[in-house]
């Protein structure tokens, strides 16, 4: 157990964090796709779940993403268009479950996290100068 | 020298509680995370007997079955829905106070080689 040890975890945090961006990212992205990738269907939001991980060696508690799931929650939006290619009988397109204010929140929070997490790296730096100025 | 093993003990301390208030800073959005915390006296019992204890039946094991190395699991109530119990604020205090205090130890360290080098008569400042 030592400070490389905690800068290690706030690494996994670092890059949990920028994983989950990635998908907020994807979903603002996608968020008017009314294919998805395989063509099956609208373009469903993807979630992230996180999952504490233990190091063997160190014992230290890093985090890491668990998985990157579809919302099957929420219901597709549902919008009137009569003469839209992929519009239905009735005139409707199914388009994206993903609200953008659900996004921005979830963005800004891993923003905040992401910062939480560089400022452990920071105090790790601050307290391993001071750790080497007892040498001087 | 027990003022030397003293210090060396309270660093080890303020190193190992870094590393936890890091583990929970890098979990603050995993779902059903409990904060951890570590006290000197948990600290100096896992140090004394040589051998990790576990001070709460949440306890996980390292390596060969060991449990954490007195680490409680503090009751925090959840505040979000999702189980998590981790306040960044919180730990960014907490992390804070980590840091001082490293700062007040080292200092303290190098004020006794100080000491020792001024006894010895190597350079040390009267």
């Amino acid at each position: 157990m030592d400070l490389q040890a905690a800068n290690a975890i706030a690494a996994s945090g670092l890059k949990a964090q920028s994983a989950r961006m990635r998908v907020i990212s994807e979903n603002i992205a996608n968020a008017d796709s009314a294919i998805n990738a395989q063509g099956t269907g609208p373009y469903q939001r993807q979630m992230t779940a996180f999952q504490a991980v233990v190091d063997k060696t160190s014992g230290a508690v890093g985090v890491a993403v668990a998985k990157v799931a579809p919302d099957r929650a929420n219901p597709f939006r549902q919008v009137y268009q009569p003469g839209h290619p992929l519009a239905d009988a009735q005139g409707l397109v199914q388009y994206p479950n993903v609200d953008l204010a659900v996004e921005a929140a979830d963005l800004r929070e891993a923003t905040r996290m992401y910062e939480a997490n560089l400022s452990v790296i920071d105090t790790n730096r601050q307290m391993m100068q001071r750790l080497l100025s007892v040498l001087q | 020298m027990q003022l030397q093993a003293a210090l060396t003990n309270r660093l080890n301390y303020l190193t190992q509680r870094q590393n936890i208030v890091a583990g929970n800073i890098a979990n603050a959005s995993t779902p059903n995370y409990g904060a951890r915390d570590l006290t000197f006296q948990a600290h100096l019992a896992g140090a004394g007997s040589g051998q990790m204890v576990a001070t709460h039946r949440q306890h996980f094991g390292i390596g060969a079955g060991r449990p954490g190395a007195g680490t409680i699991s503090r009751q925090n109530h959840p505040l979000r829905l999702d189980g998590n119990a981790v306040r960044v604020e919180e730990e960014t205090l907490k992390m804070g106070s980590i840091r001082g205090e490293f700062g007040l130890m080292t200092t303290t360290y190098s004020k006794m080689a100080q000491l020792y080098r001024s006894a010895l008569g190597v350079g040390g400042q009267q």
